[in-house]
């Protein structure tokens, strides 16, 4: 089943008197539990495709349609109320809210929605995190505040699961650690997206979207995959 | 490195600007102080001087066998008496002792208005306890000053911080950084006080304009100023540095385990609830400036209550502007009558019992006697005394009574018993004649003299009123006109200085805390856009905000309140060392500016609120956090 329907996105930047071609005219279309890695080198426009995607930025023009719904023409609340129901982010700096704990900051999305949160001690022992659930972020190692970023993203068990570059600053040790999860849940149903420039990593992605000046080069179905 | 700080500098512009106007406000309120409290005092001597002459002391002596005469700046001889000026001022007492040792001396007469404006009267007078109460003020500015510079660059550390490590790792050396840090704080401290001098003077212009107050350049009290606000931005501005340090050395996990308490049902008390509690240090600038805005503009507004208090009650201006007493004849109270239906707009002729009696009085500016009136009439005219009841032709005081013994005054038929206080304020008897105390008694003979109280503006009256005493018409007059206006003037003076300074205080004081709310929001972007990319409704925001700001303002109000509590005793124990004055109720203007202190927080918050609504949620969450 189709989840996500890109028509036509097209998003520029200023940048001194230049203006650069950040998403040039893309067409996607992503089916329910994919696992998909979109890569692409430096400046190529693979996170801002990823952040229009998840609702965090605006297109200058085009569609984008979560769920039969077109999120470019959502605004203010009424696309933070689709966001919190439909979408999880993982950015690459965790970004936790340094004043929760573990605990408190993976459930924080789910006090919103009112859902049932039962699902969090499954959710907290998969991430290996219940020793740690009433500990500051400060007190946790990178791979561990990610891992936390992960379930806050999860919790409220997203139609899509988004990730921002999300073992850009973690170790190959932590790094591996994250995928496997990602790997983990895509196996239980969820959609995951996510952005790297780790070839490495993408490869453990089941489809790959290479990004290059802002356009979609490629877009394979990873058949390598160790699943 | 001078390109290095200004390109900083542009780089930051909103901190920049915040943490020089700090400065810049701290340092007006020092400088107008200052120039306040100058021009107020110059305003008193010229008073004084008009009045009673610059003389130190005057004395009933010849100067025979005195040499010292290298001491005295001015010698002027009048009737009898030496008028002696001194080139060291604080010197008066000990030369004079000295000058009698050396020569006979006769009837030592001190000119303690004055001395007293230069604080060495040794009369207890009310200018001494002005000068404790300027002290007490002076201290509060100068403890805010601290504050107010001390609280913005709180905020500014975390990113100074973070800049130092970054110099650090991109290897410039302790020196450099040290230099870097110094050249900075020069630059804020020689704009920001140079700003400040110049805004300082404007408004103080712009205010005297209103008033007779001269602008005058103390050089003693400004240059103590500037020295104050350089130290303290310097030592302010080098804390980054000892801080850098200690982040290096710190380590980074804590293994803090957080046991939460309390329940909320609701996300968004939670929320405001555990951010307030565990990020006490994000809060603690906005809660500094919340207090030095309520201990400031509380305190303050005491103190101009207070002083309007003694103003009105003990300073008696009479209503009057001329007094005329002749003996009780038919001529000459026909004579009074024609003069004051000629000269007056308004006239009040009573016959009186004229008895001079000693009493003791005891005051805060000069000991002597008073004349005891007692009137036999129907209008009450002078001195308008509530206290004053008629009955048939005669005038009763009512009991009074005054505390610790100072001034007691009851009435019992037959025996007076009293002492009176003379209230005229910085000794001006020579222009107003000696308080009149009324009182009436049962039966009193010989209502010998008329006395005529008039109001005019009729011109050259002395002049008439003289060409009477010449003719011996009348006994003597009392030209109460000049002293009226001289008193006005004083009283307005001092009130308008009292409440300039509590409006100046206020506004900065308000100025620093709008300026902490600005900051403490601007600073927590990057936790607005977290909260917003997990599902925060602008809703949310707003609620979350209102319970922020009732805990900020809630845990001012009461750290203030012992400091409050503390401020309002010392003025009250100063004041009722001199003058009984019911105590004045501080926590009213208290809860007042603790209600605008709420407001104002709410409605900065609010509108940057609103300027945050409207920014993009991936550019909030890419900020730099506090």
């Amino acid at each position: 089943m189709e989840i996500i329907k890109v028509k036509n996105l097209y998003k520029t930047y200023k940048q001194g008197s230049d203006k650069i071609i950040a998403v040039n005219n893309t067409n996607l279309k992503i089916k329910q539990g994919e696992f998909i890695a979109i890569v692409g080198p430096s400046g190529s426009g693979k996170s801002t495709l990823l952040h229009i995607l998840a609702g965090l930025d605006m297109p200058d023009s085009g569609e984008v349609y979560i769920n039969k719904t077109n999120i470019v023409n959502l605004k203010g609340d009424d696309l933070t109320l689709f966001r919190r129901k439909h979408i999880g982010f993982i950015f690459q700096f965790y970004n936790l809210l340094p004043f929760l704990t573990v605990k408190e900051n993976i459930l924080l999305p789910a006090f919103f929605t009112n859902k049932n949160y039962s699902s969090y001690n499954k959710l907290i022992n998969s991430l290996n995190l219940k020793d740690k659930e009433n500990y500051l972020p400060n007190d946790l190692s990178g791979g561990q505040q990610q891992r936390c970023a992960i379930g806050r993203a999860l919790i409220t068990n997203p139609l899509v699961l988004f990730a921002d570059e999300p073992t850009g600053n973690l170790d190959s040790h932590n790094a591996k650690k994250i995928i496997n999860l990602f790997k983990y849940y895509n196996k239980l149903g969820q959609t995951i997206i996510f952005v790297t420039h780790d070839n490495y990593l993408a490869k453990k992605a089941k489809r790959i979207i290479t990004v290059k000046d802002g356009k979609i080069v490629k877009d394979i179905k990873n058949v390598k995959t160790n699943f | 490195m001078l390109k290095l700080i200004f390109n900083n500098f542009k780089q930051n512009k909103k901190t920049t600007i915040v943490f020089l106007l700090s400065i810049v406000l701290a340092s007006m309120l020092i400088f107008i102080f200052v120039f306040l409290f100058s021009g107020v005092h110059q305003y008193l001597v010229d008073e004084v001087i008009k009045s009673k002459g610059d003389y130190h002391v005057k004395i009933k002596t010849d100067l025979k066998g005195y040499e010292n005469f290298t001491v005295i700046k001015k010698i002027k001889w009048q009737n009898e008496y030496v008028l002696i000026t001194y080139n060291d001022i604080d010197l008066t007492y000990k030369l004079t002792n000295k000058l009698c040792q050396k020569t006979k001396c006769h009837d030592i007469k001190y000119n303690d208005p004055y001395l007293s404006l230069y604080g060495i009267s040794k009369n207890n007078n009310l200018l001494k306890t002005f000068k404790n109460l300027i002290i007490v003020v002076l201290s509060l500015i100068l403890i805010a000053s601290f504050g107010i510079i001390y609280n913005i660059y709180k905020i500014v550390l975390v990113t100074k911080t973070k800049q130092l490590a970054i110099f650090q790792n991109l290897g410039m050396s302790l020196k450099d950084r040290r230099h870097f840090l110094l050249l900075e704080t020069l630059f804020f401290s020689v704009i920001g006080l140079t700003i400040g001098f110049i805004l300082s003077i404007l408004i103080y212009l712009v205010i005297s304009n209103f008033n007779s107050l001269k602008f005058i350049i103390n050089m003693k009290f400004l240059f103590y100023a500037f020295i104050f606000i350089l130290i303290l931005v310097f030592l302010i501005c080098l804390l980054p540095f000892f801080k850098a340090k200690k982040i290096n050395e710190k380590r980074l996990h804590s293994n803090h385990y957080i046991k939460r308490k309390k329940k909320f049902k609701n996300v968004v008390s939670l929320i405001a609830y555990l951010n307030y509690k565990r990020s006490k240090k994000q809060y603690l600038a906005l809660i500094i400036s919340l207090i030095i805005f309520l201990v400031l503009s509380s305190s303050f507004h005491v103190f101009v209550i207070y002083t309007e208090n003694i103003i009105d009650k003990y300073i008696k201006i009479p209503t009057y502007d001329f007094e005329i007493n002749a003996l009780n004849t038919k001529e000459n109270f026909d004579l009074l009558k024609k003069f004051a239906k000629q000269n007056s707009t308004k006239y009040a002729i009573y016959e009186v019992s004229n008895k001079k009696i000693n009493i003791d009085i005891e005051d805060f500016f000069v000991k002597g006697s008073a004349n005891l009136y007692i009137i036999k009439g129907n209008n009450f005219f002078i001195n308008k005394r509530e206290e004053v009841v008629f009955k048939d032709d005669k005038i009763y005081l009512a009991k009074q009574k005054y505390s610790k013994d100072n001034i007691v005054l009851t009435i019992d038929n037959q025996k007076l018993k009293l002492k009176a206080q003379n209230k005229v304020p910085f000794g001006f008897e020579n222009i107003l004649n000696k308080n009149n105390l009324v009182i009436g008694v049962n039966d009193y003979p010989e209502f010998s003299n008329l006395t005529l109280f008039m109001k005019s503006n009729t011109k050259n009256l002395v002049k008439k009123l003289d060409n009477l005493l010449k003719d011996n018409n009348i006994l003597y007059y009392v030209d109460a006109s000049k002293g009226k206006k001289i008193i006005n003037n004083i009283i307005m003076v001092i009130k308008f200085f009292v409440f300039m300074v509590l409006v100046l205080v206020f506004l900065i004081s308000i100025s620093i805390t709008i300026s902490s709310s600005y900051l403490s929001i601007m600073y927590r972007q990057k936790e607005f856009g977290l909260l917003k990319s997990i599902g925060f409704l602008n809703k949310n925001f707003k609620d979350m905000l209102v319970i922020e700001s009732l805990y900020i303002t809630f845990k001012a109000f009461i750290c203030s309140l012992p400091i409050i509590l503390f401020i309002n005793m010392f003025f009250v124990e100063t004041i009722n060392e001199i003058i009984d004055l019911k105590g004045i109720s501080i926590f009213k203007p208290f809860l007042l500016y603790t209600l605008i202190s709420l407001l104002t927080v709410r409605i900065i918050m609010n509108i940057l609120l609103g300027s945050i609504k409207n920014t993009k949620t991936l550019t909030l969450v890419n900020c730099d956090n506090i």
